[in-house]
């Protein structure tokens, strides 16, 4: 347990600017605690988040990824979240060849609304990736 | 007569934010005022709406110059160029007419200077009042001294003066001396040219309904606040827990029409059956097991796509559906749960318990709603809604001054949107158009994209909100070492008015020309100017609600957090900036598709402003379905309206109308449509228009049910009215009438309501009762939709003596011929036997069906909805467009509708037009997508995933090119390429890639 505790996990996250940046937002004025591992992105649409990027973050280092966009059917750009949320699970199915746990990526849809289920996932998140413990890659490679 | 270009909008709800972002957008200046501290009405205290139960506030923002307006959800505020936002503010006094009001208006103070405050919300820490708090319908208390709601931007506190004891502990305490105890009030004049009444609506106060006994017992709560708990920003998280004892009803009922449909209020309030069905269908969805019981008189789900709403909610939820009144209701004192005491269609009696109650509460007028109706000189009809006429809907009686929205009438969003449009476009009749020739995007006044970048870095203290988690010296250290880092500053607030002029000047001296700012969720982009630099060459990383409020119990962490955001912020400031797309002209010419009702009005308002009509109708003349509409319930005269909107079409020299002509094809995009006309006669030819208007309009469904066709006794209510117009009919003839609702509609094959049948039944029938009071009516129904101020004409058909039976989808009445004599059987569900009738006529209300529309929505390149009527982009939120910019839609080409409706709406098409044809040239924003040639493999799944027709093939060059003024840039394009050839300007693979490794 100890060792979980000193590990901080660097986890990148990808939040869509219409509901899961704006939930960040909310979260931050209403201070609802949560733990500072997650660096957040601002990209326009989930659905711009490239497999590429999610890979580029994991090979490079990071312990976990969370895409956030807005709820099924709310996507500002009508489908970008739908078109994510496919793309990702082609992605995790990937994600095992390299030997890595697919619970390292994490997709949510987060409204603008709801600032306590944004920094309540961060928690969950947080809380899984210490227990996934550090990106094997950072232990089996040097990049 | 100057005209003036600015408009004033009362109301800062749903219609009124619409109808300022539809007058911004189309170039005017816009003063938007409401009461209350922050914009958003009843609109931000829902989260999610009928019939789809999603959110789509954002799609209101501009379709076009995106970058005009702030980009984030509504709900957190609104920033625009062109509309100044004025809280707390009414309106005191009019003078002046149309194009040329002078409006005093009066703006409380706030008691806290919004320049200065900075959100830190040590006032409300020290306040010793507690009180309710609105935004969460009083169900959580609040400080005196409080935040509009919490997600509000900019975050700026306010005072509610009326619970404030000015005991001045939030004065000592406010580390920016932002408060000032004194009330005191801004008197203003505003010139405008034309004025917007969108007040909205008032709950009615279920208090005043006693039997129910709200506020008496914790376990009856309304429909709105139902909302406010459910919701994630609501007081419980978005968990349904009874006010008594914290636990989760197993069993809910609804209770509808308080408020509506009685004496005092013979009116309907047309939003409640459906919110409650909304509420039932989230609350089932969340937990299937609950059991929810909704005890009503009629379902009215007229709106587009209603009816699927309610038999899914019926069928596939298992909400249980009971018609019957609830006289009274009873707490069981041990449990607190509800005893309703119901009286049934039957007449019985029965009790049954609750263990929460939801009040459907109807729309009244606003409160001093008559008060400022009397400073407007606007009349109020006998409910004390404004008076609007039905062939002017959005019309007041004070030349000038437009109502949407509740305020005439209560409505739905999606209507009182429609409506907004409408009077948008017709307030901008009144004002000078202004708009001058959109400039290219900015340049950087230092900064061109082959200068080396030269980066500067602003980080704000915000008091001690950052530094007393943040270390800011030891990150202003680490930032100073990333590369092309130029100069790093600190200031103490950079939200202050002056907090820009010393870094302005820095900023020259170190020829700083690209900027990352670590601050706050404030938008700066307003104020990039007093800098000299424009919005892309800005990174904002925010210190404040992103690490200090969130991670206070972790400082080295968070500061290594802050410290990587910056070095991905610095990094994503170091890209070179992109070149603005060049601007594309637009013909300032509309198409009109159909020469009905909806074709006619919008055609007259595009003229109006000045645009050139091509109206184009199938049939040989014009007028649509109008031609057989001989009156109206409420006593207008359509063959009037018919006459003069055909004769001014006619005679106005910017509409031409080409009858016998259909549409053949249609290229290019928004601004620069290319379409074939094919006249009978006539060989193909071409035309050039910038927007095309779809109003192809909507038939009668001819019945194939109850021997229509079969027997001269059996008709339409369309026949009955012709013929009780020119008097080939005379009521004294007849003895009885049976009248059959839902003939087509709300069927299998078509499943939905076709909104007008009902009121076309009630205005027949009262029209036979007058030529003849003894006839007996009857009419055979299944909800009456007597929706709005129908409702008294229902109430006037009851008292004149006419019989409303209703009858089951299961068995439809049967009628047969017998001898001479026609039979009408029907299945009494009330009383459980057989009624027999033998009318002189049976008359059936038939659906309004689209025609045929396959071929017209593939030549368009939109969709259809499932019934076959043209789908809009949203069904709340942008009524009237389509995906595809640049193509409207109004009318029964949309949805059934009543006449008044297909006005509105067709002018609230006009009027998205008309801002558009009034640009000479579509400016696109920053962040469009383009394509890289010579890695483009042409396989096109750019062009299928782009919701937006910004991607096509270029028919000459054979190269998939990018329309950038329909980009919106979203990176949809940029994901699915597969040889890496679709970018976003400025934002390549190779930053992304930066961005990500500064991660960490
Ligand atoms: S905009 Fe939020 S997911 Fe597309």
């Amino acid at each position: 347990m100890a060792e979980e505790d000193q590990f901080e996990p660097v986890i990148v996250g990808f939040f869509c600017n219409w509901c899961t940046a704006a939930a960040a937002d909310l979260a931050g004025t209403s201070r609802m605690q949560y733990p500072p591992n997650v660096r957040p992105i601002r990209v326009m649409c989930s659905g711009s988040v490239d497999p590429v990027y999610v890979l580029r973050a994991l090979l490079g280092g990071a312990d976990g990824v969370i895409i956030g966009g807005c709820p099924p059917g709310d996507c500002h750009y009508v489908s970008g979240n739908y078109r994510a949320r496919r793309r990702m699970a082609i992605l995790k199915t990937i994600l095992a060849t390299l030997g890595l746990e697919e619970e390292r990526v994490w997709v949510r849809w987060i409204s603008a609304a709801e600032g306590a289920k944004f920094s309540r996932t961060m928690n969950e998140l947080t809380q899984a990736i210490k227990k996934l413990g550090p990106n094997p890659m950072k232990r089996d490679w040097s990049i | 007569m100057v005209k003036l270009n600015s408009v004033l909008v009362i109301g800062a709800g749903a219609g009124g934010i619409k109808a300022s972002l539809d007058l911004a957008e189309a170039g005017f200046k816009v003063y938007l005022c409401d009461r209350s501290p922050a914009i958003g009405g009843a609109l931000i205290r829902m989260d999610r709406w009928f019939p789809d139960n999603h959110c789509g506030l954002c799609q209101m923002l501009p379709a076009f110059s995106t970058d005009d307006s702030s980009r984030f959800c509504l709900r957190r505020g609104l920033i625009h160029p062109d509309i100044e936002l004025m809280p707390l503010t009414e309106v005191k006094e009019v003078a002046g007419q149309a194009g040329d009001f002078r409006i005093g208006v009066t703006s409380r103070a706030t008691g806290v200077t919004p320049e200065l405050c900075i959100g830190c919300g040590l006032c409300a820490g020290v306040c010793p009042v507690e009180t309710a708090r609105e935004f969460n319908e009083g169900l959580a208390p609040r400080k005196a001294i409080y935040p509009p709601h919490p997600g509000v931007l900019p975050y700026v506190y306010t005072i509610d003066w009326d619970s404030c004891t000015k005991c001045g502990a939030c004065v000592a305490k406010c580390p920016t001396q932002a408060i000032r105890l004194k009330e005191g009030e801004v008197i203003r004049q505003l010139r405008v040219g034309a004025v917007i009444l969108a007040t909205g609506f008032e709950e009615f106060d279920p208090v005043l309904a006693t039997q129910y006994g709200y506020q008496r017992y914790p376990n009856v709560i309304t429909g709105i606040e139902l909302e406010r708990i459910l919701s994630p920003s609501g007081l419980t998280g978005g968990e349904l827990l009874r006010l008594s004892d914290n636990r989760a009803p197993g069993s809910i009922a609804f209770l509808q029409c308080v408020g509506s449909r009685d004496s005092r209020k013979d009116y309907c309030s047309s939003t409640c059956c459906m919110f409650a069905l909304k509420e039932a269908t989230l609350l089932k969805q969340a937990n299937p097991q609950v059991d929810i019981h909704i005890f009503f008189m009629d379902i009215r789900a007229f709106g587009k796509g209603y009816y699927r709403y309610y038999e899914q909610a019926r069928d596939e939820l298992g909400v249980k559906f009971t018609r019957s009144r609830v006289p009274v209701i009873r707490e069981d004192p041990p449990t607190r749960n509800l005893v309703l005491t119901t009286i049934e269609e039957n007449g019985a009696l029965a009790k049954r318990q609750f263990e929460l109650v939801v009040l459907s509460v109807g729309q009244t007028p606003a409160p001093g709603f008559q008060e400022l109706c009397q400073v407007l000189g606007v009349e109020v009809n006998k409910w004390g809604f404004c008076r609007s006429e039905l062939f002017s809907p959005v019309a007041t009686t004070r030349e000038g001054i437009y109502v949407c929205g509740s305020a005439s009438a209560p409505k739905d969003i999606a209507d009182t949107l429609v409506e907004a449009g409408a009077a948008a476009d017709q307030a901008s009749g009144w004002l000078a158009r202004r708009r001058v020739p959109p400039t290219p995007p900015e340049e950087a006044m230092e900064s061109d994209a082959e200068e080396a970048p030269r980066l500067g870095v602003l980080l704000c203290d915000c008091g001690q909100e950052i530094t007393s988690v943040l270390d800011l010296e030891e990150i202003a250290e680490f930032s100073r070492q990333l590369p092309d880092v130029a100069w790093v500053a600190r200031v103490p607030y950079l939200c202050y008015t002056d907090a820009w002029q010393r870094p302005a000047k820095e900023l020259r001296k170190h020829k700083v020309n690209r900027l990352v700012i670590g601050a706050c969720s404030r938008y700066f982009n307003t104020r990039l100017g007093e800098i000299g630099l424009n919005s892309s060459a800005v990174q904002k990383v925010n210190l404040r609600e992103h690490i200090a409020w969130v991670h206070g119990d972790n400082p080295k962490v968070a500061t290594e957090k802050a410290k990587s955001l910056l070095a991905m912020a610095i990094e994503l400031a170091r890209a070179p900036e992109p070149e603005p797309a060049s601007p594309v002209n637009v013909h300032p010419r509309a198409l009109v598709i159909g020469g009905g009702l909806a074709g006619l009005t919008a055609a007259l308002s595009l003229a109006r402003h000045g645009i050139e009509v091509h109206l184009v109708e199938k049939s040989a003349g014009l007028g649509g379905n109008l031609k057989q509409i001989c009156y109206t319930l409420e006593g207008d005269d359509p063959q009037a309206l018919r006459e003069n909107i055909i004769a001014r079409v006619k005679t106005d020299r910017l509409i031409q109308v080409a009858l016998e002509t259909e549409l053949m094809e249609v290229g290019g995009y928004a601004g620069n449509f290319e379409v074939s006309l094919k006249g009978k006669e006539s060989l193909l030819h071409s035309l050039e228009v910038g927007a095309i208007i779809v109003a192809s309009g909507g038939e009668e469904y001819r019945p194939t049910e109850y021997l229509y066709g079969q027997n001269k006794n059996i008709i339409t209510q369309k026949e009955l009215e012709g013929k009780l117009f020119s008097a080939k009919l005379d009521p004294r003839n007849i003895s009885s009438v049976v009248m059959i609702q839902c003939v087509g509609s709300r069927e299998k094959e078509r499943p939905y309501c076709s909104r007008i049948c009902c009121s076309q039944a009630l205005k027949n029938a009262l029209r036979l009762k007058e030529g003849n009071p003894d006839i007996e009516v009857t009419v055979l129904y299944r909800d009456m939709t007597s929706y709005g101020f129908q409702e008294e004409y229902y109430t006037r058909a009851r008292e004149k003596g006419m019989t409303f039976v209703r009858y089951e989808p299961e068995s439809k009445p049967e009628v047969r011929p017998e001898g001479e004599r026609l039979v009408v059987e029907v299945a009494e569900p009330v009383l459980g036997g057989r009624l027999i009738l033998e009318p002189d006529l049976v008359i059936l209300s038939p659906a309004i069906i689209p025609p045929e529309n396959t071929p017209l929505a593939w030549t368009l390149g939109v969709g259809l909805n499932e019934d076959g009527f043209f789908q809009e982009a949203e069904v709340k939120f942008r009524p009237v467009d389509f995906l595809t910019e640049g193509i409207y839609v109004c009318g029964l080409a949309h949805s059934p509708r009543g006449m008044g409706e297909s006005i509105t709406q067709a002018q609230a098409a006009a009027q998205k037009a008309v801002s558009l044809l009034t640009r000479e040239q579509l400016v696109s924003g920053i962040a469009v997508s383009e394509t890289i040639q010579r890695q483009c493999s042409q396989c096109e799944l750019c062009i299928t995933v782009c919701s937006y027709t910004a991607r096509m093939k270029d028919v000459e060059s054979g190269e998939v090119v990018v329309r950038g003024a329909l980009c919106r840039g979203c990176g949809a394009c940029v994901v699915a390429c597969p040889s890496g050839a679709a970018k976003l300007r400025g934002f390549k693979d190779r930053q992304v890639f930066s961005l990500i490794d500064a991660a960490f």
